[in-house]
């Protein structure tokens, strides 16, 4: 990872946006430095596109100011736009036409000067390895190829900036560490990045500085260290049982041990407090001796999914996502 | 200037989905105007109800006011009134009316007293409007005969009316609807043009073209200018079918080119109108019926498929502020006639650059609030 560079390159503050009723951003605050890996981390409907769409200028905040390099997006949006790189969250190819007319067409919107536009071209193919595919249909691409093509094109005008919109989402494991791979070297070039993402792995492993979004607000930020750091010494401590005795053994944690605990899909999670933690052997042997099936149980150090448990609380998003058409919840781990 | 290059970059890529798409737009294009012509030119016109007829009256006396509104009376005959029958006979060649009725100044004594010019085109509708006028004119001339009581009548020859064919252009049904398949033709790639926008709203490709430093209006621009080459394209393949079915266009090569420009004046229009129902729509279907009714109306309307004068009267308003209405006008005037008269052809020409600049403008205006 590059040295990060004093200057921020972008400046949001108390950004809100409502649709109607929803304040899908709600007074956002954060500042991205040069050079840096800044990702953007929620769940779905979370306000992570919106926050972007303002950036570009594709929406209008409903309050508050960004700041690109310097300048005010509302004042010199044409400007701003010109440091700025996209690639959509949803894969947008132009279906119809060829790999090479894709590229084409975007250098001339980026009004490139002519005589670089075949180099520009030919350089984006060859780094998203399409040069063979060049005049085939973008249509006809595989998601792996299309997601390639969008990244490049989202290069072609060599952004200060590049914004990656849930780049790995929907990709195989293999394609996706292509693709952070890609985002590290373009970072080592001098390209500032910001990704959102709901993957907290990717988010602890590539990004230098993370902000938890959930309903339009921030919940935290930082490095991931720093993040992970906010639970304290605590200690996760992770129990499946059998199926009929779930209830059983989280009542009995609240009773006997005054531990409350959440339930995520099978597991029963729980964060330990120092005082607990050296509790493990006497709760393990606790359900044992009252019947309870332990298929397995551990306990560790809280990864970022823990801290976002923590701060966001998984049952109340598991109710919350429910009223909200059960969207919410659906790809958290 | 900005917007102009990326307009012209975003009408390329239009126009390269369209290159990707030649074989079925073509097929398509082919199939309608060739379906339509077939179709009308068996139909043989019967889909006119109401007969148009122009009335010339010179004799200007009680009894010729009374024919005419006894005229004007019968179910089928719809009757406007003229002063120069120079003008009127110009309406029956470019086949605007079917007939001609001129009263002469000795009405209803004279003989003859009325002379009736009639279009070639074949109907039973007016074959019967003609008998009606016959009829009409007769009881007239026969009434006044009696009157005089200078001699009665013989039943079997009406010298009173004078019945002439005019030959309008190649006489039928299918000559009358041509320019209207124009018309349609051009309509219905424009409407298609402008609706693809939705489709690109929906599918995020116009977002990512506005993540670019863009002028919004090249969005629209943009595919006005594409949809000027796919008109030029599909009026070629009209002018083609049309003639392969023995419809020539009367005004010849020259004829070609206005026929050309008269399209691209009208496909402004309808981008737009297109452009304007896909900004206020949420999908691809509802955007699709709510443009297929407009372009429906404006079709049945423009005077397309059957006269205006033979629309009832108060849909014939309508008409009026159809853009539609004069393209085909003006199409008619080219194919059918061979010539147009300098008023209406100005006439027509600034109605479709003035509806071309208004569609323009208010869809820009919508599409621009549309996009925050
Ligand atoms: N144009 C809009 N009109 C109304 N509501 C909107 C609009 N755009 C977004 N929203 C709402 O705002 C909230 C935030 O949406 P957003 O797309 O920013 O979430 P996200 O974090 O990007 O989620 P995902 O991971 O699913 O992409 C959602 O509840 C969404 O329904
Ligand atoms: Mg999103």
């Amino acid at each position: 990872m590059v040295a990060m560079g004093s200057r921020n390159m972008v400046e949001v503050q108390n950004l809100v946006k409502r649709f109607g009723s929803l304040t899908a951003v709600d007074h956002v605050s954060f500042q991205i430095h040069e050079g840096e890996i800044f990702g953007i981390l929620g769940p779905n409907g979370a306000g992570k596109t919106t926050i972007i769409n303002m950036l570009f200028n594709l929406l209008m905040p409903t309050s508050g100011k960004i700041r690109v390099s310097g300048i005010d997006i509302s004042e010199e949006p044409f400007r701003v736009k010109r440091l700025l790189g996209l690639m959509t969250q949803e894969t947008i190819v132009e279906a119809d036409l060829t790999a090479r007319e894709n590229l084409r067409l975007f250098c001339k919107l980026y009004e490139i000067p002519s005589q670089e536009i075949d180099k520009r071209v030919q350089q984006g193919l060859e780094d998203a390895g399409l040069v063979e595919f060049a005049d085939q249909r973008a249509g006809t691409f595989s998601g792996g190829m299309q997601r390639r093509l969008g990244l490049v094109r989202a290069l072609i005008q060599e952004p200060k900036i590049l914004v990656l919109d849930e780049p790995t989402s929907g990709l195989d494991i293999q394609n996706r560490n292509t693709m952070h791979n890609r985002i590290r070297e373009l970072n080592r070039k001098g390209a500032t990045i910001i990704l959102t993402t709901q993957y907290l792995e990717e988010a602890d492993i590539l990004c230098d500085r993370i902000a938890i979004i959930d309903h339009g607000k921030m919940v935290a930020i930082g490095t991931p260290l720093q993040i992970k750091e906010t639970t304290g010494s605590e200690k996760v401590l992770e129990l499946v049982v059998g199926a009929q005795d779930t209830q059983r053994a989280i009542s009995m944690l609240k009773s006997k041990f005054g531990i409350s605990s959440v339930l995520q899909g099978d597991m029963i999670v729980a964060l330990l407090d120092r005082k607990h933690e050296r509790e493990f052997t006497r709760i393990s042997k606790m359900l044992d001796s009252s019947g309870i099936t332990v298929v397995s149980r551990s306990m560790h150090p809280p990864t970022l999914n823990d801290v976002f448990v923590k701060l966001t609380g998984a049952r109340m998003r598991d109710r919350t996502g429910a009223m909200r058409g059960g969207q919410a919840s659906v790809r958290w781990k | 200037m900005g917007i102009v290059s990326s307009s012209l970059a975003l009408c390329e890529r239009e126009l390269l989905i369209f290159k990707a798409n030649l074989a079925l737009n073509l097929a398509r294009t082919f199939f309608i105007s060739a379906v339509y012509i077939l179709l009308f030119s068996y139909i043989g016109g019967s889909a006119i109800i109401n007969v148009p007829v122009v009335a010339v009256n010179y004799a200007n006396t009680p009894q010729s006011f009374q024919f005419l509104s006894s005229l004007a009376l019968q179910q089928s005959i719809s009757i406007i009134q003229s002063t120069s029958q120079f003008q009127a006979m110009q309406m029956l060649q470019a086949g605007k009316v079917s007939f001609v009725v001129v009263v002469l100044p000795g009405f209803p004594s004279s003989v003859p007293s009325v002379q009736v010019y009639y279009s070639n085109v074949q109907s039973t509708v007016t074959s019967f409007a003609l008998s009606v006028i016959q009829e009409r004119a007769e009881a007239f001339t026969i009434a006044q005969s009696f009157q005089s009581k200078f001699f009665l009548p013989s039943s079997d020859i009406s010298p009173s009316v004078l019945s002439t064919r005019v030959n309008v252009a190649s006489g039928a049904y299918k000559d009358f609807v041509f320019p209207g398949i124009i018309a349609m033709v051009i309509i219905f790639s424009s409407v298609f043009s402008g609706i693809t926008i939705i489709t690109d709203r929906l599918g995020g490709n116009i977002k990512s073209f506005l993540v670019t430093p863009i002028n919004k209006g090249a969005i629209l621009l943009s595919r006005i200018l594409s949809c000027f080459v796919q008109t030029a394209i599909y009026i070629v393949v009209v002018l083609f079918v049309g003639e392969v079915s023995g419809i020539h266009v009367a005004m010849g090569a020259i004829g070609v080119i206005w026929v050309f420009l008269i399209g691209l004046m009208l496909s402004i229009s309808f981008t737009s109108i297109a452009a304007i129902i896909a900004s206020r729509t949420k999908d691809v279907q509802s955007a699709t019926l709510v443009s297929q009714l407009v372009v429906i109306w404006f079709w049945l309307l423009s005077g397309g498929i059957f006269p205006i004068l033979s629309l009832p009267s108060w849909l014939q308003g309508f008409s009026i502020i159809d853009p539609m209405t004069y393209a085909t006008d003006a199409l008619r005037n080219v194919v059918l006639l061979g010539s147009f008269p300098l008023s209406s052809i100005a006439i027509d020409f600034a109605i479709l650059a003035l509806s071309g600049v208004i569609t323009t403008a208010l869809s820009i205006m919508l599409f621009k609030s549309r996009l925050e």
